[in-house]
Formats: structure tokens, sequence, C-alpha cells
């Protein structure tokens, strides 16, 4: 069995019908979600640049990133739209240039074969980027489109790029699973369907063409939840007050980051290799005739941590501030040790693992700021102080007190 | 996602599970042992072993034949030499029964000769020609020789006679130390030959004498009385005394009546009036490349208090090393420019009670 455009049409219909969408910043993000991950070549790339860092193992590992964001999103989407002969269907285009509201839109499906389209959308990033995409101007589609063979149009609280198949699309019918819809509609059916689609969530979008057409509508569900991975890298001053130098370092982290309005707050675990350049040294005398001196000298390379940041921020367009704090753990050291007794080196070598010296815990204070530079990539830079003694105080009492370090980061919302 | 949790959490896990080498784990610290601190002259002097290069030394060495326990703090350029000098010479070194509390003197300089190892102090220096004199096995001269310092020193003289007759005996002389076995022999020899030994001193508190004629063992008794017929005869009397002391003396008798006899050497002994060495202490210093000693000064009005005693160690010859606490006055005199200096200063300084 198959429906006209029309039946298409008004399964639609009812299934918007009475509902009322908002524009909501994670609609961009969603949408570039329907778009193969294989297009977004830019990713692996920086991946690859900034992976190697914490070891091509992890980097190997990791492999390109298919994360699409909610959070980070276009907040406006221009349509472009076309006339077509007869049937007054508009070719509506997606373009990234221009800053237009959507508003919303209504749904009419005017030709029974709109599969095309859809796969066309969801399977071509050049379906959006270009005018492809065809949008009936019959259906009230578009509230504020203008006459003529090129019009834009506005559309207010949802998008919903559909959509009618044109001779362009015709051969997309192959396509489509046909598999995937009930064979015997009737008009119960019909409901069943638009019931049924009414709810379709949006992460089926990837699964079903059938279900994603028709659940672009529900587009418009505000998502609270994100994931997101971070890379940073900072400088600091040295843990020392008596020692010239500075701390280098390098933080993988992922995390949740929930978003009510444009309020955020966003919780990570995360590692952290740190440069350290710490000096340390033990001396013990042992007096009797004459003295014996036994000592350890601990020239700290590198240390590994285990981070937690928690954040909270505010969101306004593409930037945001945050404050947080992250708690952390001394995981290992890398160090050279020295161990010498009367000045003769007895011991001399490089030992992984050993925290002495070092208090296990710390706690950072930061204030950040981030801005979107891509709809799902931020570039940010936090200002942190630690605020809890690093050093045990047997072992120097010239530590810096709250020492300040900076860190540049980028996050990638994920999913 | 599920790769990032892998990589986050793994690679820590990683870290933190491969096993980890331990840095040595340090002795505590401790404050110095061995120290001096005090003044010379009024300047300060402050020495710790341990500290530019300042190290303790401790042993027994000899001096004129005495047994002289010393500490001493140095590093080759600097150095404080503290001893004690042996009592009691006939008897085991007695060092060990210093006891807290106890002052000692310092030893001074004598202004006396102590012996004068002349013939003319002997009785038939008539007969006499010639002796040449041995001390401590080292020729020191022909008819007179003059002791100065004190100590135990084992006197030999080659006696030539005028008649031609040559005789050799040789015999301890304790010069500026308590002689705790003190006696001299006595004979009286009659013209058949018979003779009749005995010795005189502090005979009550003699357990026994032992008499030999030549290398031959005589008699134990108190009185010997024998014919050693028309020959010079040495012989000797060796004296036990209660508290364990031991003295031997030899002498040489002459049968034939021609004056070819040596008395004991006690006749070459000056009397002394000032006090004797026993158990004085001795205080040696190079500082500021000047070298000062009490040994020089008269230092009547020194002393050095006993403040503490506790054993340090057992070392490796047995022997108990102890640790004394000093507090010390003493005169120095600068081997250089004769100035005479106060030392004061407390010390903790190690020494040997050998077993």
């Amino acid at each position: 069995m198959s429906w006209t455009d029309q039946e298409l049409s008004e399964m639609a219909k009812k299934a918007e019908a009475g509902r009322a969408f908002t524009y909501d910043d994670s609609f961009w993000g969603e949408m570039e979600a329907l778009l193969p991950a294989k297009k977004k070549s830019i990713w692996p790339y920086f991946w690859a640049i900034a992976v190697p860092i914490v070891g091509a193992l992890t980097l190997y590992l990791a492999g390109p990133t298919k994360g699409v964001s909610t959070s980070h999103v276009a907040k406006t989407i221009p349509f472009e739209m076309n006339r077509f002969g007869n049937t007054n269907n508009l070719g509506l285009s997606l373009s990234s240039s221009q800053e237009k509201k959507v508003v919303g839109v209504d749904l009419d499906i005017q030709s029974q074969n709109f599969s095309p389209a859809i796969s066309a959308y969801s399977a071509e990033k050049s379906a959006i980027k270009n005018p492809k995409i065809l949008v009936s101007t019959e259906t009230n589609f578009g509230r504020k489109q203008k006459s003529g063979n090129t019009r834009n149009l506005e559309i207010t609280e949802q998008i919903v790029p559909v959509i009618n198949a044109s001779s362009s699309y015709k051969n997309d019918l192959t396509q489509f699973n046909r598999e995937a819809l009930p064979q015997d509609v009737n008009k119960s059916a019909e409901s069943e369907i638009v019931e049924r689609l009414s709810f379709a969530p949006l992460s089926l979008l990837g699964f079903n063409p059938y279900l994603k057409m028709l659940a672009l509508p529900y587009y418009s569900r505000r998502r609270y939840f994100s994931a997101f991975g971070e890379l940073g890298f900072g400088i600091g001053e040295a843990y020392r007050s008596d020692q010239i130098g500075h701390t280098e370092s390098i933080s993988l982290s992922a995390g949740v980051r929930i978003t009510k309005n444009k309020l955020f707050v966003q919780a990570g675990f995360g590692f952290e290799a740190e440069k350290a350049g710490l000096e340390l040294n033990e001396r013990e005398k042992i007096y009797d005739y004459g003295v014996k001196t036994f000592e350890n000298r601990l020239s700290y390379k590198q240390v590994y941590r285990l981070n937690m940041p928690i954040n909270f921020g505010y969101q306004i367009a593409k930037h945001a501030i945050q404050i947080g704090a992250t708690p952390s753990y001394l995981l290992s050291t890398k160090m050279k040790y020295a161990y010498l007794e009367n000045e003769n080196v007895k011991r001399n070598e490089t030992i992984f693992g050993t925290k002495t010296g070092w208090n296990s815990f710390g706690l950072k204070l930061n204030l950040g700021y981030g801005f979107n530079l891509f709809p799902s990539t931020t570039l940010g830079l936090n200002i942190q102080i630690q605020a809890m003694k690093q050093l045990e105080i047997s072992w120097t009492t010239s530590e810096n007190k709250m020492p300040i370090s900076g860190q540049v980061f980028i996050r990638k919302t994920l999913r | 996602m599920n790769k990032y949790i892998y990589i986050i959490l793994v690679f820590p896990l990683l870290l933190i599970a491969c096993k980890k080498k331990t840095i040595e784990s340090l002795p505590q610290s401790n404050d110095p042992v061995f120290y001096l601190s005090g003044t010379l002259g009024g300047g300060d002097v402050n020495l710790v072993a341990g500290e530019n290069g300042m190290s303790m030394n401790h042993g027994v060495e000899s001096r004129n034949g005495v047994s002289y326990t010393f500490g001493e703090l140095t590093n080759g350029n600097t150095y404080v030499k503290m001893g004690f000098f042996d009592g009691n010479l006939s008897t085991a070194n007695e060092l060990a029964n210093l006891q807290v509390g106890d002052s000692l003197l310092m030893a001074n300089k004598f202004s006396e000769n102590l012996a004068m190892l002349f013939k003319g102090n002997f009785s038939n220096d008539a007969n006499i020609s010639n002796v040449d004199w041995y001390i401590d096995g080292l020729y020191k001269g022909a008819n007179q020789v003059i002791i100065t310092q004190p100590g135990l020193y084992n006197v030999c003289g080659n006696f030539t006679f005028v008649n031609g007759v040559q005789k050799s005996i040789c015999n301890s002389m304790y010069l500026g130390f308590e002689q705790d076995v003190n006696f001299s022999i006595k004979h009286f020899l009659s013209e058949n030959g018979d003779v009749k030994l005995w010795v005189e001193g502090e005979t009550q508190y003699f357990d026994s004498v032992v008499w030999q004629i030549g290398n031959e063992f005589a008699t134990t008794a108190g009185t010997y009385s024998t014919n050693i017929g028309n020959v010079v005869q040495s012989l000797s009397a060796t004296v036990y005394r209660q508290n364990g002391a031991v003295r031997k003396k030899n002498v040489v008798i002459d049968g034939t009546f021609s004056g070819n006899y040596i008395e004991d050497f006690a006749v070459c002994e000056m009397p002394i009036t000032q006090r004797r060495w026993d158990y004085t202490a001795g205080l040696e210093t190079k500082i500021n490349g000047e070298i000062y000693s009490s040994f020089e000064v008269a230092n009547y009005k020194s002393h050095v208090i006993v403040k503490n005693i506790v054993l340090h160690e057992i070392n490796a010859n047995g022997d108990r090393v102890m640790r004394f606490t000093l507090d010390v006055d003493a005169m120095l005199k600068s081997a250089t420019s004769g100035i005479i200096k106060a030392m004061k200063f407390e010390a903790v300084f190690a020494y040997p009670i050998p077993n």
C-alpha cells in the first residue's frame, strides 16, 4: 500500500496538530548530527594533532570524533526558497552565511515519494548546504515567504525542511527503506503512525529514514544533557618560590553537561600530565666521630593526576563564562632520583610512581571563559588557583602559596 | 564516548599499576655528639665533629713510657687534643675509675730536673771509670744525662770500672709519677763471701720479694743470705705489692771487694717537690696555625671537671669507648710566641678504656 502525497501531508499535519515549537540552540547541532560523520573531516585532523601529545596509542584508540552537539549550535537557520513549476514547491536551502531566526514551520508533503528528499536531506550534507530540499509553499510552510522565484523564508519555532519530491530526487526512491513502513496502512494505521511519529525520539533519526523524516517536527524537544571531551594546555607558576621556572600541563577529560536555559553545570573526569620541574631534597646527618650524610635528591619531571572538574556557567550567545573547582588526585610521577651517601652517588635512576614529598589531593579554583568556535566546539581559557598545599611541609617550606595557572582548553561536544 | 572513558581511565590505571621503585629511607638526623665550645685567650673556639672536616679521634699513646689516653678533635689544620695520664704506673690503667664529679689536675711543668744519670751519684764513683747511658734503648751519652720530663724510663748503664771490669744493668725509673712500689735493695757482704740481702721501703704493703742471682731463682724470703764467692754478681729483687703492683730492681755486688758494684739507680733520682703527673690531664691545641700546650705552663690552678661519663660504644677491639663531658679551665703556652693564654671550654670527647 502506498500513500498519496496528500495523504502523507495530512498525516504529518495531524502529527503536528496543536503542537507549539520553540527555537532551541541545539537545533543546529542536531541538524548537523544528521550528517554523516565522515563528512566532518575537520575533526579527525583536529584530534590527530591534539591527541599525540598524550600518546600516539591514545590517538589510535580514540579515532575520529563522531560526536555531535546539541548544546553548541547555530542559533538561526536561514532558508532560501525557490519555486518549482506548477506544484508551487519551493527549493529550500540552509545557509550558515545568514542568520535569521527560525520561528516555526508547518509540514506539508505533497508527494507520495517523499523519501528521496529525506534521503537527500539526511544522507548528503550538500542537501542541506545547497538548495535541494524542497518545501511546499501550499501548506503554510513559510509564514513569511515572499513571491518570486527565489525568496527568503524566516521560519519560527521549528525547522521542517520537508519536502516534496522533485524530479531531481526521483532516483532516490530506490533508497527508501520501504520495509520499515507498515505494509498495510489504512486510516487506523495512519493514525498509529502519526501517533508513533509524534513521540519518535530524535535519536532514531540515524536509523530509519522514514522516522527520521517524520520525527523532524519533534526536533524541538529540549535536550538538557550532553557529553563532551576536553583537551587543555596549561602553564603555571613553579611549585616552589625559591625555584625559577614554571609548570606546563596537558589534560584530557570527558564529562557531562546539564543545560537549563542559559545556565549550565558540567562535571568531568580527566587525566592531566604536568611538567613539574620540581626539585626536592632530603638530607640527613648522622653525627658520631665524624658525620655521615644521607641524601635523597628528587627531581620531579612529570606528575600525573586525575582531575574531576566541576563548573557552573552562563551562556550568552557564543560566549560562556564559568566558575568552578577541580579536585585532583595525584596518580603518579616521573622523577630523576639520586641517592648519595657522604656525597657519593649510590643510586641514580629514573623512577615512576613515587609520590614522596607530595600531597595526594589538590583543589584548583577556576574562572573561565569559553567561545563557541564551532557549533559543537568551544575554545576557552581558565585561570586557576591551587587552593591546597601540594607539597609536604616536611620537604619544603618554600612552596608557592596558591600558585596561579592558566589553561587554554578546547571542548568538543560529543553527543 | 566509551573510547574516551577507556583512555581516561585505563591510561592512569596503567600508570599506577606498574611496579614502583622506592627511594631510600634515610635515618633520622641527630645532634652533634662530640664538640668543643669555649674560648682561647678571649677568642671563641667552637669545634664540632662532623663540621668543617672535624672528626673525633681517640686512642691511647705512650708518652715517655706512660699511657696517655686522649681524645682529639681535628681536621688536620686545627685540633684540640686532650688526654689523661695513667697513674700508679705499676698497676693497670685506672682511667676507667673516674667518676662523674671528679676534678682532675692539669699536668704542670716541672721546674726541676727529675733525674741526673751521673756516676758521681754512686758511692763507688771513684772506682767507676765511665758509664754509658741508654734510655729506652737509645744511647743518651756518657757520664751524665739529665731527665726533665716525667715518665717511666727503662734506663741501662754500661759501667766500666777503673780496673777494667765492665758490667751492665738496667732498671726502670719512675720519674714525675708516684712509685707505688718504692723500695731499694740493700746488702751486706762479709769477707768470706757471705752476703745478706734485704729491701727497704714500704715493706708493710709488700706481699713478697723474689730474689734472683743472675737469672737463677733464689728465694721469696724477705731477707736473703747466701755466699756468692769471689765474683762480681748481678742480682735482682722483684717486689709484689698488695695492690697488685710489681716492680723489679737490679743491682750488682762485688765478691772480690774491688769496688766494682752498682747500686740501685734510685741514687740518680732528684727529690721533687711538685705534684706528680698521675691521672693528670694534658691539653694541646693548634688554632689559627699556632700551637699551644699545657705542659709548658705551671697550671697550678687549672682543673678539669668530669661532668658526665657515658658509654658510647664497644669498639672493634672489644674496648669500651666512653663519652666524657668535661669542663676545662687551663693555661696554655704558645710554642712559637711563648704567650700564655687561658683556655676554657666545655667539651664532649671520646676516650677508650682498654679492658
